[in-house]
């Protein structure tokens, strides 16, 4: 288990919104696919943030929420990593950012492209299955 | 319009767990049942911790991913000790204030008698977020103090079969 990489263990697929997009139509996409996180896109379609069920939680204590936009409220700062980076490096990441996911991105011909995330839920889900394998 | 109240919003029923139940079936619990964290309950049923999806993978982390390692290890080793909490008449947005200060997604509303505590309800970021994008209060009727649900027997019976 010690040997097992991010892209072991991240789901593929980035579920995304534009920035401009209001936050009832981000949350009912939160919604619809069950996650706690979507990435906002720019207009050349580069993850310029992350809107969070906190960063929506905040949104609605400030007030006027309806009428505001994923850029308004996103947290910027998105966290990136390679899926060949070793699981517990990314874990130490995770817990020291304080963050529920990764966003990972992949090299090649179009550089730093988003290709799946490694969440809170992916982790955990891991953990179990190991644990399952190693007892059957 | 006025701002809900948190009993207007919490799910009454919590999912809990006791501090011998190994990490890996409490994290089993969580996933199952799309939690963020559970309450840890001690050998009389008072209510001593919170486990959550981040202790796990904080334990799993200093593990080194070694499954054998986690497997054991209980949920008392890695809990944490303290329980966020709220009232359930302050206002939602209040409380989603303290869930937001305390950096939790799950807050919980606590008995307190006899020298015992034990959870309730609760309120979740999700449930907020349900409410807000609701179209009638119909489609949030499961939750809330008036919400329709299981009595004791019937809660009993459905754990009863499950577990057979």
């Amino acid at each position: 288990m010690s040997s097992k990489l991010v892209r072991d263990v991240m789901h593929r697929g980035v579920i995304t919104c534009w920035a401009d997009e209001r936050l009832s139509d981000v949350t009912q996409r939160l919604r619809e696919y069950g996650i706690s996180a979507i990435f906002v896109l720019d207009a050349s379609g580069r993850a310029e943030g992350v809107v969070s069920q906190t960063d929506l939680a905040r949104a609605y204590v400030q007030g006027g929420w309806e009428h505001r936009t994923a850029e308004e409220i996103m947290t910027p700062e998105v966290l990136t990593i390679s899926g060949d980076v070793p699981l517990d490096a990314a874990i130490q990441i995770m817990l020291d950012k304080r963050v529920h996911r990764l966003l990972i991105v992949q090299g090649g011909r179009t550089p730093n492209r988003p290709v799946g995330v490694l969440s809170l839920s992916d982790i955990v889900r891991a953990m179990a299955r190991a644990s399952e394998m190693q007892r059957g | 319009m006025a701002a809900k109240l948190v009993r207007e919003l919490m799910r009454i029923g919590v999912t809990t767990c006791q501090t011998d139940t190994s990490l890996v079936e409490a994290a089993r619990t969580l996933l199952s049942q799309g939690l963020e964290s559970c309450i840890v309950l001690d050998e009389n049923s008072h209510a001593v911790g919170m486990f959550s999806r981040r202790e796990a993978v904080a334990a799993f982390g200093r593990s080194g991913t070694d499954a054998d390692g986690i497997r054991s290890l209980t949920v008392a080793e890695v809990m944490r000790p303290d329980i966020p909490e709220v009232p359930p008449d302050i206002p939602a947005p209040v409380a989603v204030q303290i869930m937001l200060d305390r950096g939790v997604r799950e807050i919980y509303l606590m008995h307190h008698a006899g020298g015992l505590s034990w959870p309730a309800a609760a309120l979740r970021f999700e449930d907020v977020l349900r409410y807000l994008t609701a179209a009638s209060d119909a489609e949030i009727a499961d939750l809330g103090a008036g919400a329709p649900r299981k009595s004791p027997l019937e809660a009993f019976m459905e754990r009863y079969s499950r577990a057979r």
